[in-house]
C-alpha cells in the first residue's frame, strides 16, 4: 500500500459544504454585507483563481494581479465584477454571500482596507525628498507615528518619530516627511503598541 | 496521396483540432505518408508560461494524424532529441514489429536516426500515439492523437479532437519514481480518488504539475470551440496525463458517450461528466440548445485547475464571460464502466482457455517497486498464448489508487468490475482497476499478429517502476 503523508489541509467537511453551496446558485445582486476572508480563501482554492491570477493572486500573465485591488476598486465594484464578469473571467455562478467572502479575502491580500495590517503609501509615489506618508488602518488607531530609517553599512540614519494626523476618513492618517537623501528607506509605522515596516525608494 | 505537406503546414500554433468532414471516402489500400520529427521545444501554453519540453513537429501535442479505415499509413519518424525514443500506436493492432516499444519490438531510435512505421490503422476510432522507450519522452510531450474515421459512424455537425494534458515537474517525477515524492494530491472532491483523502494530502508516488492544458494551451489561451445553435457536436477526448485521472465537464450540458477508447458502446451513456483514466479516450456528444458561452473543463482541486479549460461558444457570444462549473464532483453524475455496461447476473466465460488471477500491489513509501502478482518487471508472470486462445485476466488491486492497465495489440472486453458482471462488456485497450481491494476482469482473444505485446499500468511512474508484463505468442 502507498503510505499517506497527510499535510494540514482544509477540513473535508468545510470543503464539501463550500462545494455544495457553490452549485446551482444564479447570480444574485451583490450584497453589502461583510464577507468572511477565511471562507473566501477556500473559494479561491476551490475555483482555481491562481490558475489565471498567478500564485498568491499576484498576477499570472493570463489575468491581472489582485494584490492591492481594494485600493483601485471599491467592494461594490469588485462584487459587481465577480457577479457579472467580463471574458475571459468565467462566471462561477456564486451566491451573494460567497462573493462577499471572496471580496473580503482578495481585499486583504496586502493587509489592505479590510485586512489586519495597515497599508502604507506615499504621495508622490515613489516619494521625493519632501513627501506625504499616508497610512490606512484596518481600525482607527488611538495614536500613530512614522519614522523613516536608512541603513548605510553598519550605520542607521533615522528621522525623529512624526505624529500621524487624522484625516476626514477615520481609517486614514497622514504626515509630511522629509528625507535627507535619496535611496532605500524604510517607513516604520508604530500604532497602539504594534508596528509595520514598508520599504520605499526615495528619488533624487 | 502524400499528406506530409499538409502536416508541415499545420505544425506550429497551439490550436484545438476542429475536424472537418472528409470530402470523399478514401480508397482502400491508399497509402498516406506522414513525417514525425521529435525535437526539443520550449513549450509556451500561455503568456508568461514556458517549459522545456519535447515535441513532434514543433508542436505539443503532436499533429493530429487522421485517416479513413482501410487506408495504410507510412510514418517516417526521426529523432532529434537527446533521449532514446520510439513511437507506439496506442489502441491499434499493427504487425508486432510496428508496435513501437523500444527494447521489445524494435531497437530504440537514437539522436539523428529514423524509423519507418508502416501498417493499416485498425480498429477505427479515437486512438493516439506516444513515445514508448522508457526514458520519459511521453512525460515531456511526445504524444498526439490518431483518428481513424469509420465510414459507418453517424455524422456530427461539428467535431473537435481534444487532448487534455499536463506539464509535470520533472524533479517530482524522479522523486515519485523513488517513492519519496511530497507532491500533493489534487483529485476533485467527490471523486473516488479522494474517498479517503483531502486536498493537499501527499503520496510517495505523486507527480507535481506546473501546468494543465488542453491542446497546447492554458485558459484563456486555449482555442475556443465555435458551435451553432442546433448543432450536434462530437468531442473526441484523450487524457494524456502521465499519472492523473481527469474528470471532464462542459458547464450547462450533459454529455452523451458513444465510444470508449475508440470502440462503440452497445448503448450510449448520458452523464454530467466524463471520468477519463490515464490514456483513455471517450467520444462524447452534446447538443447546442441556446446561444451562450460555456467552459469545457478538466475538473480537479489543483489551484491551477482553471488552466485546463476551453470556451465553447455560439456565434456572437465570443466575448461573453463563459459559464463555469465548480471544481468538484459533489452531486455530479460521472461516467463509470458499470454505468456504461449495465449489470448482468453472470459473466459469459464461454470459450475461455486460459485464466490469470493477479494482484496489483506496491508503492510503499520510499520504495520503487510496483508489482503484478508480487513481482516487478522483468520478473512478472507472463501470459503465453497460442493463436485462438481466449484469455481471462482478473486483477485485484491492493493499492489505494486505481491503475490504468493497458494491453498492446488487442482489444479486450471488460466483463466485470468489483464482482459485478457487465451486461454489455466494454471493448477497450486501457481500464482503471479500482483501488482498495477492487477487482476488474478482462477477456481477450489471442487473434493478433504473433509477437510480444506489453501489458502494463499506463501511469508512467508505475510502469517504469515495474508494473508491467507481456502477452507472448508461442
Amino acid at each position: 500500500m502507498r503510505q499517506l503523508l497527510r499535510a494540514a489541509a482544509i477540513s473535508c467537511a468545510a470543503f464539501l459544504a463550500l462545494a455544495a453551496g457553490a452549485m446551482g446558485a444564479a447570480n444574485p445582486a451583490p450584497t453589502a454585507s461583510a464577507g468572511n476572508a477565511g471562507a473566501g480563501a477556500k473559494l479561491v482554492a476551490q475555483f482555481g483563481c491562481e490558475g489565471c491570477h498567478g500564485a498568491g493572486l499576484r498576477g499570472g500573465g493570463a489575468a491581472p494581479s489582485l494584490f492591492g485591488i481594494e485600493r483601485r476598486l471599491s467592494a461594490a465594484q469588485l462584487s459587481e465584477f465577480i457577479a457579472h464578469p467580463q471574458a475571459p473571467m468565467p462566471n462561477f455562478g456564486l451566491s451573494g454571500a460567497q462573493i462577499a467572502d471572496l471580496v473580503a479575502y482578495i481585499s486583504g491580500l496586502d493587509g489592505g482596507a479590510s485586512g489586519s495590517l495597515p497599508v502604507v503609501s506615499t504621495m508622490p509615489s515613489p516619494p521625493t525628498s519632501n513627501a506625504t506618508v499616508i497610512v490606512r488602518f484596518p481600525t482607527p488607531p488611538h495614536s500613530a507615528t512614522v519614522t523613516a530609517t536608512m541603513q548605510m553599512g553598519s550605520m542607521t540614519m533615522h528621522t525623529k518619530p512624526i505624529a500621524l494626523e487624522p484625516t476626514g476618513d477615520p481609517h486614514v492618517y497622514k504626515a509630511k516627511i522629509q528625507f535627507s537623501m535619496g535611496g532605500a528607506w524604510t517607513l516604520h509605522v508604530e500604532y497602539d503598541g504594534k508596528h509595520v515596516d514598508d520599504p520605499v525608494t526615495v528619488g533624487g | 496521396m502524400n499528406r506530409s505537406g499538409f502536416l508541415a503546414a499545420s505544425a506550429g500554433a497551439a490550436t484545438a483540432f476542429a475536424l472537418p468532414q472528409l470530402a470523399a471516402p478514401a480508397r482502400a489500400q491508399e497509402v498516406v505518408d506522414f513525417s514525425l520529427v521529435a525535437a526539443p521545444l520550449e513549450f509556451r501554453p500561455g503568456p508568461g508560461l514556458a517549459y522545456p519540453s519535447l515535441a513532434y513537429n514543433g508542436r505539443l501535442p503532436g499533429p493530429l494524424l487522421r485517416v479513413t479505415l482501410g487506408q495504410r499509413v507510412r510514418v517516417r519518424f526521426t529523432n532529434r532529441t537527446p533521449i532514446e525514443t520510439s513511437v507506439h500506436w496506442h489502441g491499434q493492432i499493427p504487425p508486432n514489429d510496428m508496435d513501437g516499444v523500444a527494447g521489445i519490438t524494435q531497437p530504440p531510435v537514437l539522436y539523428g536516426e529514423s524509423f519507418l512505421y508502416e501498417f493499416a490503422p485498425n480498429p477505427p476510432g479515437t486512438r493516439w500515439y506516444h513515445d514508448h522507450a522508457f526514458q520519459m519522452g511521453a512525460l515531456r510531450g511526445l504524444f498526439g492523437l490518431f483518428v481513424i474515421d469509420d465510414p459507418k459512424d453517424e455524422p456530427a455537425d461539428a467535431e473537435f479532437a481534444l487532448v487534455f494534458h499536463d506539464v509535470p515537474k520533472m524533479d517530482s517525477v524522479k522523486a515519485a519514481m523513488r517513492g519519496t515524492s511530497t507532491a500533493p494530491m489534487f483529485d476533485p472532491m467527490g471523486s473516488p480518488e479522494m474517498a479517503e483523502m483531502q486536498p493537499g494530502d501527499k503520496m510517495g508516488d505523486e507527480v507535481d504539475y506546473a501546468a494543465h492544458c488542453i491542446d497546447g494551451g492554458c485558459y484563456p489561451s486555449t482555442t475556443p470551440l465555435a458551435v451553432k445553435v442546433g448543432d450536434r457536436v462530437r468531442l473526441r477526448i484523450l487524457n494524456a496525463s502521465p499519472t492523473q485521472t481527469r474528470y471532464v465537464r462542459l458547464a450547462g450540458h450533459r454529455l452523451r458517450i458513444t465510444h470508449a477508447d475508440g470502440n462503440p458502446l452497445a448503448k450510449p451513456l448520458e452523464v454530467d461528466a466524463l471520468r477519463v483514466g490515464v490514456a483513455e479516450r471517450y467520444d462524447a456528444w452534446f447538443e447546442v440548445a441556446a446561444p451562450g458561452a460555456w467552459l469545457l473543463e478538466g475538473i480537479s482541486s489543483d489551484p491551477l485547475a482553471y488552466q485546463q479549460a476551453a470556451v465553447v461558444h455560439t456565434q456572437g457570444m465570443e466575448r461573453a464571460a463563459p459559464v463555469a462549473a465548480p471544481q468538484s464532483l459533489e452531486g455530479v453524475e460521472y461516467s463509470t464502466y458499470v454505468g456504461a455496461g449495465g449489470t448482468a447476473a453472470s459473466v459469459d466465460e464461454s470459450g475461455v482457455t486460459q485464466r490469470y488471477d493477479w494482484t496489483l500491489d506496491g508503492g510503499a513509501y520510499g520504495e520503487r517497486a510496483w508489482t503484478i502478482d508480487g513481482k516487478s518487471w522483468p520478473n512478472t508472470p507472463k501470459i503465453i498464448v497460442n493463436r485462438g486462445d481466449r484469455v481471462l485476466v482478473r486483477f485485484t488491486n491492493h493499492t489505494d489508487m486505481d491503475h490504468p492497465m493497458h494491453l498492446h495489440g488487442h482489444t479486450f472486453r471488460i466483463v466485470s468490475v468489483n464482482g459485478k458482471a457487465l451486461a454489455r462488456p466494454l471493448a477497450k485497450d486501457v481500464s482503471l482497476v479500482p483501488a482498495n481491494g477492487g477487482t476488474l476482469t478482462w477477456i481477450f482473444d489471442a487473434d493478433s499478429p504473433k509477437g510480444r505485446w506489453l501489458l502494463h499500468c499506463h501511469n508512467d511512474v508505475h510502469m517504469m517502476d515495474g508494473m508491467m508484463t507481456e502477452v507472448r505468442y508461442a
